[in-house]
């Protein structure tokens, strides 16, 4: 089912920490430690562009949707987020800087409405209607934040971290994001918290203990699956409807990608190879 | 980043993944020590740990270690302390936590005269306990963790005469053990062999000197050295492929003799020394750098990274306080591994990519379509089809399972519009049946047939009372009558069939004789002028003929009540139930009495009654008794969609959605429907939407977008996703975007384009992100939209209106007034919801109409006037243009109903049941009614013309509308046109 395709040269000088397509799959952006963001041209084949952030690592970047023009956010260790529009180059729009890392970055889906965890535990939100003055900060967790997702219709805003806990949050009207979930179904750090593209009620969640799980968000939260892959589970990806499911790992400094797809009722299992 | 405080000279860490929160202090005094356990939870805003247990140990504590060992009997390991005597207490930890009575569960003495100064367990064999003291000794607690065996690692001891200050178990080979001594000497034992493999000594040795000693977690052949000495405060890393020398030296940065070493286990690039000096110093040995340098006020004693907690450590002072910290983050410089993801992938359509740590390229994987039972083909065929009537032969002639076969041929019929098609699909040969009725009566009817196919082209009227009946009519309908009750007794010369079974139950009187029996009495009314009583009899006795025959002579009231006596007296079903009304015509009756069983004869006798106009209504109701009566679904949707009502049709069809053929299946069917659907229903738009959206998620799922697109085409132009879903395919980077940007008109941007805001940089140096007198441009879009082109020119009026404000914003752009001031005019859009482009509305302005909108590239006012903000755009303005509807092609129009009626009038009249008997009276009342009243009915035609030449200029109109792009013009839906190429 997934044969190997080109090769992007990504022009990064150390590590590579986060990878983003754009709404339209034609470009696709990546960041790093070298404190860059590289945008390529997946049909040309090309990098389009090179844009100095900071000297200190990257570690999450995000699109803007289309409706906004060409919008990227990241957010550095040293604890910057930045803001940048195409234009004619790159150019910054907005930064806030934080005291401590930042550790992930999301516009909520069609809106210029930034989420962003850190290394205290704190999620701060940026709101592109107050000029990019922020919205709400609050500690969200003990610790380190990993890992955030909005939901589709951005109703729901999931976070994880390294006090092992997933934490949903609910955002109604202009009010103050509410708790809706505690998720404490893992037993160690948890890095990553993704929300199925078409379904508000679907979870997944990957840390150390190397288990992904499948969370229904209902009443309560149930664990609809638990897959063991024994190694620490970094990141997680959906494709765009949610019947592929990239599970990004590492174990004893070996790097795993393994993909699964979608059965029945939220289950995902192994896809055939070929 | 302080964290928690507490007390104790030294501590250890949980190596529990679910107690990773949990420290263990050793607190000394002069009365020996207390070991506590801490736990803290640092999202409570207290400052110190909470004790959940503690150990009393009559002896000061040396040395503390604590390892998960043999879970089933101490489910939270083993405490290890060393002590000043010379002895090594074991304590279950969960007993001491639980404040059990009895916690020690061993005591190793007679180990050394002095203190143990070292202790810790082999992780990979956590019975072996090594030991520093006056040597290096090994406790094995497997057999006996009471009376563990204890040993020493080998001959020749390395370290006589001094005595031990650390030792280290190899993290990844189990049975080689290191060793330092205070004489500054580091040696390494064979465990297996039983004897020193290697060693070396600090040059500038001295006695009496703590040294500190880690294997590295990653590469087994490095080992760290720290040393208290306050000449060279060094730390150390050696190599043993290396032994003439350390590999790496850390120096000049500890003032003071550095007491204490920790190596990360979370990021093995990471150690932690802490010195006499009250620095903690955190080294990055890769980079050979300092990641982070505290300078605390208190000499430390002891330090340790948390094994499980990231990021945290713990520090005791020489004075017995214990602080749990955390490694000051976002400095710049290097970023701890457990921050910085190894791997990632993204996907976009049918492309995977994803990067790896040791790979600086990243890899694009490919995605193949998958297509079960070729379904996706099939229906990109169905769809590049142009015609309606193409697309349902294609599906006519394609294997199918039974009920599809029958739908589409129904469907067939219904778009056909044609008579004979429909009594075909419903199983009845006018050709067959009238051979067999000629075979019968010996007559041919077929000429007949020929002749109701020239009045095919004749209107037909709309039903009339039978009240109106004429002489005329009246008197076909009795001539019939009669000529039928002939031909049956003229029967001998023709064979009799099945048809025949109706005229056997008739009750005929045999008795020929008028002057006898029931006979004469009629005759006698007759002659005495008593019609009724004639007629009265004459019914009894079953001469219904001639009963009706004196009614008829009679007058019309008379013929009425003696036809409803007839009628209602009869006993037989079918002349009751279908036959009465046929006659009296009321069809909606038959729909509610016909045998369910037999419902396309009910059909087709509607049909065929000049109440066809009703048809479409009584196969609404046959559908709905099946519904109601049998919750038979297939022939309820049979019924529904010779009633063409896509409504109905698709309460049905949603509920067989179960697997990706049905929903296709229904999908088909409903796309031709829907064109012949007679109402336009909210109801049909919003299943019909679900069933696209889900249609097109499972497309998109096997990667065929081009199916996905097709369908998406059909959805109702105010289903906001499959708007967003087409602009998504139509302009997605994926293997079909060639060929659906070829076959497809460009879907306008189905969102609202906002401008983004200029933010504040905060908390740092203000500095220019851009030149500031560089214009900026709009980046390209796709598709200019009539809505913003408002939305500029509102926003270059609110600018002019609000010179103030504006420059307000200019002088002041950190004023929250201005913002205000800005803002206030607008209600800022509710984020959390998706703005929708307002719906379209059905009909495009006239071409030529002057647009009211301002020339088109009217820039918002440039970054450099207004160097910090954006205005906000003005949300509420309701457009006057609609964003275009998508689509493919122009479509036909939909279906106007009054068209509708005059194409059914001008081709239903096909009568071939004629022939059969009890039918042919009633064709031919229809025939001279026909007659009679064409002269009425060419009002009506001229009037129809009128209707329709209307309707051919709203059609023309639309079409020139369409011509002019943009917008298209916003058209309900239909199918898209053949692929320009294939």
């Amino acid at each position: 089912m997934l044969t190997e395709s080109l090769q992007i040269n990504s022009g990064h000088s150390s590590m590579i920490h986060d990878i983003k397509y754009d709404y339209y799959g034609d470009k696709l952006a990546s960041c790093g430690s070298d404190g860059y963001i590289n945008v390529y041209d997946v049909s040309k084949k090309q990098q389009v562009a090179q844009i100095k952030i900071r000297d200190s690592p990257l570690f999450s970047l995000s699109w803007s949707h289309p409706r906004f023009g060409n919008v990227i956010a990241t957010s550095s260790y040293d604890g910057e987020i930045s803001i940048f529009k195409e234009q004619k180059d790159w150019m910054k729009v907005a930064s806030f800087q934080n005291e401590g890392s930042v550790n992930c970055v999301q516009f909520m889906p069609r809106e210029l409405f930034l989420a962003c965890g850190t290394s205290d535990g704190f999620v701060i939100l940026l709101d592109n209607n107050k000029n990019w003055d922020v919205d709400y900060k609050w500690q969200a967790h003990e610790s380190i934040i990993h890992g955030l997702c909005w939901n589709q219709d951005g109703s729901l805003l999931a976070t994880c971290s390294a006090d092992k806990l997933i934490k949903v949050w609910e955002f109604t009207n202009n009010n103050k994001p509410q708790l809706k979930y505690t998720i404490q179904s893992h037993l160690d750090v948890v890095k990553d918290v993704q929300f199925h593209p078409l379904e508000n009620n679907i979870l997944v969640s990957g840390g150390d203990d190397g288990k992904l799980r499948v969370h229904k968000l209902d009443d309560d939260v149930v664990d609809n699956q638990v897959i063991d892959f024994h190694m620490t589970i970094w990141r997680i990806s959906f494709n765009m409807l949610g019947n592929l499911l990239t599970v990004n790992g590492e174990s004893n400094g070996q790097n795993k990608i393994q993909t699964l797809k979608q059965e029945n009722n939220f289950q995902y299992g192994p896809i055939d190879c070929n | 980043m302080l964290l928690k405080t507490t007390q104790g000279n030294m501590s250890v860490w949980s190596n529990l993944k679910s107690q990773s929160n949990l420290l263990v202090t050793a607190v000394n005094d002069q009365w020996g020590s207390q070991l506590q356990f801490n736990s803290f939870n640092l999202g409570q805003k207290n400052t110190s740990t909470s004790i959940i247990g503690t150990v009393t140990s009559k002896d000061a504590v040396s040395c503390l270690a604590w390892e998960n060992f043999a879970p089933e009997t101490y489910p939270m390991g083993l405490v290890a302390a060393g002590t000043t005597e010379g002895y090594v207490a074991l304590y279950d930890a969960n007993s001491a936590i639980n404040q059990e009575e009895e916690s020690c569960v061993s005591i190793i003495d007679q180990l050394y005269e002095g203190p143990v100064t070292a202790i810790e367990f082999n992780e990979f064999k956590p019975n072996l306990i090594a030991l520093g003291g006056q040597d290096v000794l090994i406790a094995d607690i497997v057999k006996d963790i009471q009376n563990p065996s204890v040993f020493g690692p080998g001959n020749p001891n390395l370290h006589e005469d001094s005595s031990i200050t650390a030792v280290s178990w190899n993290k990844k080979i189990l049975h080689i053990l290191a060793s330092a001594s205070q004489n500054g000497l580091t040696g390494v034992w064979d465990l297996r062999n039983n004897k020193p493999i290697f060693s070396f000594q600090d040059s500038s040795a001295v006695s009496n000197k703590k040294v500190s000693l880690l294997w590295n977690p990653e590469i087994p052949t490095q080992i760290a050295v720290a040393y208290d000495d306050e000449r060279a405060p060094e730390l150390q890393i050696w190599d043993l492929r290396n032994p003439q020398g350390p590999s790496i030296v850390f120096s000049q940065v500890h003032r003071s003799g550095i007491n204490s070493l920790s190596w990360c286990p979370n990021d093995h690039s990471l150690l932690l020394t802490g010195g006499r000096d009250g620095q903690v110093v955190c080294w990055n040995y890769k980079t050979q750098s300092v990641v982070s340098q505290e300078q605390l006020d208190f000499e430390i004693a002891d330090l340790k990274w948390s094994k499980r907690v990231t990021s945290v450590y713990s520090i005791s002072s020489v004075d017995g306080q214990t602080s749990i910290r955390s490694l000051p983050s976002g400095k710049e410089g290097y970023a701890p591994k457990w921050l910085k993801p190894p791997v990632g992938s993204a996907y976009a359509f049918d492309q995977l990519a994803s990067f790896k740590e040791n790979n600086s390229a990243i890899q694009t994987y490919q995605i193949g379509k998958s297509d079960p039972d070729n379904i996706f083909e099939s229906f990109n065929a169905f769809c590049s089809v142009d015609a309606e009537q193409n697309r349902i032969q294609l599906e006519m002639e394609k294997q199918h399972d039974q009920q599809y076969t029958q739908y589409w041929k129904l469907i067939n019929s219904v778009q056909k519009e044609d008579k004979k098609e429909y009594l075909a699909t419903l199983g009845f040969s006018v050709q067959e049946i009238t051979q067999q009725t000629e075979n019968y009566t010996g007559k041919r009817h077929a000429k007949k047939d020929d002749q109701n196919k020239k009045k095919n082209q004749v209107p037909q009227r709309p039903a009339i009372d039978f009240a109106t009946i004429t002489d005329q009519d009246a008197d076909s309908f009795f001539n019939d009558l009669t000529n039928q009750s002939l031909n049956k007794q003229q029967q001998t010369n023709t064979s009799r069939n099945q048809d025949v079974e109706i005229f056997q139950s008739e009750q005929v009187s045999k008795n020929t004789n008028w002057n006898v029996g029931v006979e004469k009495i009629i005759k006698d009314n007759l002659i005495v002028g008593n019609y009724e009583g004639a007629i009265d009899c004459a019914l009894k006795c079953g001469r219904s003929a001639e009963a009706l025959l004196l009614a008829y002579s009679q007058s019309k009231e008379i013929f009425e009540q003696t036809m409803n006596t007839f009628l209602t007296t009869q006993t037989d079903y079918f002349l009751k139930n279908v036959l009465k009304h046929i006659v009296l015509k009321h069809p909606d009756e038959i729909a509610k009495n016909y045998e369910l069983n037999t419902w396309k004869e009910c059909a087709a006798m509607v049909l065929n009654s000049d109440n066809t106009g009703q048809f479409h209504k009584i196969m609404e109701q046959v559908g709905d008794r099946f519904i109601a009566e049998r919750k038979d679904e297939f022939n309820a949707l049979q019924c529904y969609i010779l009633a063409m009502n896509g409504e109905k049709c698709i309460k049905i069809l949603v509920n067989h959605n179960n697997s990706l053929k049905e929903l296709t299946e229904a999908i088909k069917l409903l796309i031709v429907i829907q064109e012949y659907s007679l109402s336009e229903s909210d109801v049909f738009d919003r299943l019909f939407d679900g069933l696209i959206l889900k249609f097109a998620n499972y497309a998109i799922q096997h990667n065929q977008y081009l199916s996905a697109a097709y369908a998406l085409n059909f959805s109702s132009p105010d289903c906001q996703r499959a708007l967003e879903l087409l602009d998504l395919l139509y302009k997605g980077n994926h293997k079909d975007r060639n060929i659906i940007q070829k076959i497809m008109e460009k879907p306008a941007f189905p969102f609202k384009y906002e401008q983004i805001k200029m933010g504040i940089v905060k908390q740092t140096q203000a500095q220019p992100v851009h030149a500031p007198n560089q214009p900026v441009s709009r980046p390209t879009r796709p598709a200019v939209n009539q809505h913003q082109h408002q939305e500029d020119h509102n926003v270059r009026q609110q600018v002019q209106q609000n010179p103030n404000s504006n420059a307000a914003a200019m002088n002041n752009p950190f004023g929250p007034n201005v913002a205000k001031v800005v803002d206030d005019p607008v209600p800022p859009p509710n984020r959390r919801q998706v703005q929708k482009p307002a719906p379209p509305v059905k009909t495009a302005p006239p071409p030529n109409q002057p647009k009211k909108q301002e020339p088109q590239n009217i820039q918002p006012p440039p970054f450099v006037q207004e160097p910090f903000r954006q205005e906000q755009q003005p949300q509420t303005v309701p457009p006057t243009q609609p964003p275009p509807k998508h689509h493919v092609a122009p479509p036909p129009p939909p279906p106007q109903p009054q068209q509708f009626q005059s194409n059914q009038q001008q081709t239903l009249p096909q009568q071939p049941f004629q022939q059969q008997q009890h039918q042919q009276q009633i064709a031919q009342q229809q025939q001279w009614q026909q007659e009679q009243q064409q002269q009425n009915n060419q009002q009506q035609i001229l009037n129809q013309r009128a209707q329709q030449n209307a309707v051919q200029e709203i059609k023309q109109q639309t079409q020139q509308g369409k011509g002019v792009p943009p917008p298209p013009a916003p058209q309900r839906r239909g199918p898209p046109p053949p692929p320009k190429k294939q």
